[in-house]
C-alpha cells in the first residue's frame, strides 16, 4: 500500500467527495488518486455507514483505485455489492407480486422512495435498498392490508403513517401518509389527504408504465412531486436528527432530472410557499459544493455560516449531533424554518397530493385550497 | 452446455460481477468476479450452447484468430467448471 498523497486531492474530505461525485455522475476522478491505507479504511467505513458503498463501488474498483485496495477490501466491496444486487431482485419480485394482486383488486399503489429512486440512478442495482415503499390513499390502504395478508404477508401493524408487512423476507411499508411530523401528534394535523381524496384523484393518478431500467410495472410520481417530497423528507429528517449523505445523492439525481425540464419557476414558487426555501437553498448549496451539480437558488435569504456548519455536521455525522444533539437540532430547525413550525410545513406539503389532483400545476389554486381548508 | 444457475451481471468499475438470483441463490452462494471475455462467454451460456457455437460467437465479436479464440474459451470454461457453474 502506497503512502503518498497527490496535491490535487490534498484533504480526506475532498477525496471522499470526489469519489462520491464520480460515482453519481459516472465519471472517474480527473487525476490519479493516491491514498494511504488509513484514509482508504476511513472512506470505506464511512461509505458503508452512509449506505453508499454499492454506489461508489465502480470508482473503488476502477483501475485508478483498485490497486490501493487489499484483496480483503476488494472482496468486502464486491460482496456488499453482490448482496445489494440480490436484494434488488428479491425486492422487485415481491413488489411485482404485491402490485399484481392489488392491481387485480382495483387498487392503485404508487411506488415511492427506494426502488423508485433506484430507477433514476445510472445503475439502479447500485443504490442501497432495503424495503418496498408503496403509497395508497387511506381508504384503499385498509383494503390493501387485507389483500396483502391474504397472500401471506405477515402484518406487523399500523406504524402511524404506514402499515408494515413482511412478505418473503422483504419488508413492505404501505404508506397512507407520505409525510408526517415526529413531534406533531395532534389529531388531523399531518398530511391533509381528505381534501385531496375529494378532488378526482383517480383521474390524475399516474399511469402504470414499464420502467426503463428495472423493467418493472409501476405507477411513479412525476419528478416534480418526487423532488418536493424529497425536500420535505429532508426537512423531516432534520427535525428527527437523522440526515445522511444518501438523501442528498437522491436529491441531486432528482434535481438534475428536474432542472433539465427547464420548468423551474413553478417549483420555486411551491417551495417558497411551503416555507422550504431555506432548506432548498441549503441543500442546493451543499449539492453544488460537494456533489458538483449547480442548481438554481430561490430568492430567499441564505442561512448564516453557523447554520451551514451545523448542517454539514448533521450530514457528515449521519444525523448524529452527539452530546448536544437535541439542542443543536432544535436550533437548526428554528433557524431553517423561521416562520412556521415544522408540523405546519409538513401539513402544507399536501401540495404533492394536490398536484396529483390537478393535471396542470397551478400554485395559486392550490394556495386558495389551503386557505379554504384552513378556514373549514 | 449451459449455466447451472440464474446469473445476472453488474458492471463494477473495471470488472463484472456475476451474481446468482432467485431460488438458485440458496444453492450457489458465491459471486463471480469476471473480466470482459468471461462475461461475454457467460452471457452466451445462459442458453444451451456448444463449444463450437461459442467459438463462432467469439470470432464474430472479437477480431482474433481461431486459435486465440479457442484458447480464451477453454480458459474461461475451465474456470467455470472449476467453480461448478456449468452443466453439460
Amino acid at each position: 500500500m502506497m503512502n503518498e498523497m497527490i496535491p490535487m486531492y490534498s484533504s480526506p474530505v475532498s477525496i471522499y467527495y470526489s469519489i462520491l461525485r464520480s460515482a453519481i455522475w459516472n465519471g472517474l476522478p480527473e487525476n490519479q488518486i493516491k491514498i494511504d491505507s488509513l484514509l482508504l479504511q476511513k472512506i470505506l467505513q464511512n461509505y458503508e455507514e452512509q449506505g453508499l458503498l454499492p454506489l461508489v463501488s465502480p470508482i473503488l474498483m476502477s483501475d485508478q483505485i483498485v490497486s490501493y485496495l487489499t484483496q480483503q477490501q476488494q472482496y468486502d466491496v464486491l460482496s456488499r455489492v453482490a448482496d445489494n444486487v440480490q436484494l434488488h431482485y428479491k425486492v422487485r419480485d415481491v413488489y411485482m407480486k404485491v402490485f399484481s394482486v392489488l392491481d387485480n383488486n382495483g387498487l392503485k399503489p404508487i411506488l415511492v422512495k427506494g426502488e423508485e429512486l433506484a430507477e433514476r440512478y445510472l445503475q439502479p442495482n447500485l443504490r442501497a435498498v432495503g424495503d418496498i415503499d408503496l403509497f395508497l390513499f387511506p381508504h384503499d390502504a385498509e383494503s390493501a392490508v387485507e389483500i396483502i395478508k391474504s397472500i401471506g404477508g405477515n402484518y406487523m401493524g399500523n406504524m402511524g403513517r404506514h402499515h408494515k408487512f413482511i412478505l418473503d423476507e422483504i419488508e413492505i411499508e404501505l404508506h397512507h401518509r407520505l409525510l408526517c411530523s415526529l413531534k406533531d401528534k395532534r389529531e388531523g394535523v399531518g398530511l391533509n389527504t381528505e381534501s385531496a381524496i375529494t378532488n378526482s384523484i383517480q383521474e390524475t393518478y399516474p399511469d402504470i408504465r414499464v420502467l426503463d431500467k428495472t423493467k418493472i410495472k409501476a405507477r411513479i410520481l412525476p419528478v416534480y412531486s418526487e423532488l418536493l417530497y424529497n425536500l420535505a423528507h429532508i426537512a423531516k429528517h432534520i427535525q428527527k436528527g437523522e440526515l445522511g449523505l444518501r438523501q442528498f445523492v437522491d436529491m441531486a439525481i432528482l434535481v438534475k432530472e428536474y432542472v433539465e425540464t427547464k420548468d423551474f419557476e413553478c417549483f420555486q414558487k411551491d417551495v417558497y410557499d411551503l416555507q422550504l426555501g431555506r432548506i432548498w437553498n441549503m441543500s442546493a448549496w451543499f449539492i453544488e459544493k460537494y456533489l458538483g451539480l449547480s442548481s438554481p437558488r430561490i430568492h430567499y435569504d441564505m442561512p448564516s455560516e453557523k447554520i451551514q456548519h451545523l448542517f454539514l455536521r448533521l450530514i457528515v455525522n449521519n444525523g448524529n449531533f452527539g452530546k448536544y444533539g437535541g439542542r443543536n437540532s432544535r436550533y437548526l430547525c428554528f433557524k431553517l424554518f423561521p416562520k412556521y413550525s415544522l408540523s405546519r410545513i409538513i401539513d402544507k406539503s399536501s401540495v404533492i397530493f394536490n398536484y396529483l389532483s390537478y393535471p396542470m400545476r397551478y400554485p395559486n389554486r392550490i394556495k386558495e385550497k389551503f386557505v379554504k381548508s384552513k378556514r373549514d | 452446455m449451459r449455466l447451472k444457475y440464474n446469473f445476472v451481471f453488474e458492471q463494477v468499475g473495471s470488472i463484472v460481477l456475476g451474481v446468482v438470483i432467485g431460488p438458485d441463490e440458496y444453492k450457489y452462494k458465491q459471486f463471480l468476479r469476471l473480466n470482459e471475455v468471461s462475461y461475454d462467454i457467460m452471457k452466451h451460456l445462459k442458453y444451451d450452447c456448444s463449444e463450437q457455437e461459442l467459438i463462432d460467437k467469439f470470432l464474430a465479436e472479437y477480431d482474433v484468430e481461431v486459435d486465440v479464440a479457442k484458447n480464451n474459451i477453454d480458459e474461461v470454461l475451465d474456470f467455470l467448471r472449476k467453480v461448478d457453474v456449468i452443466e453439460s
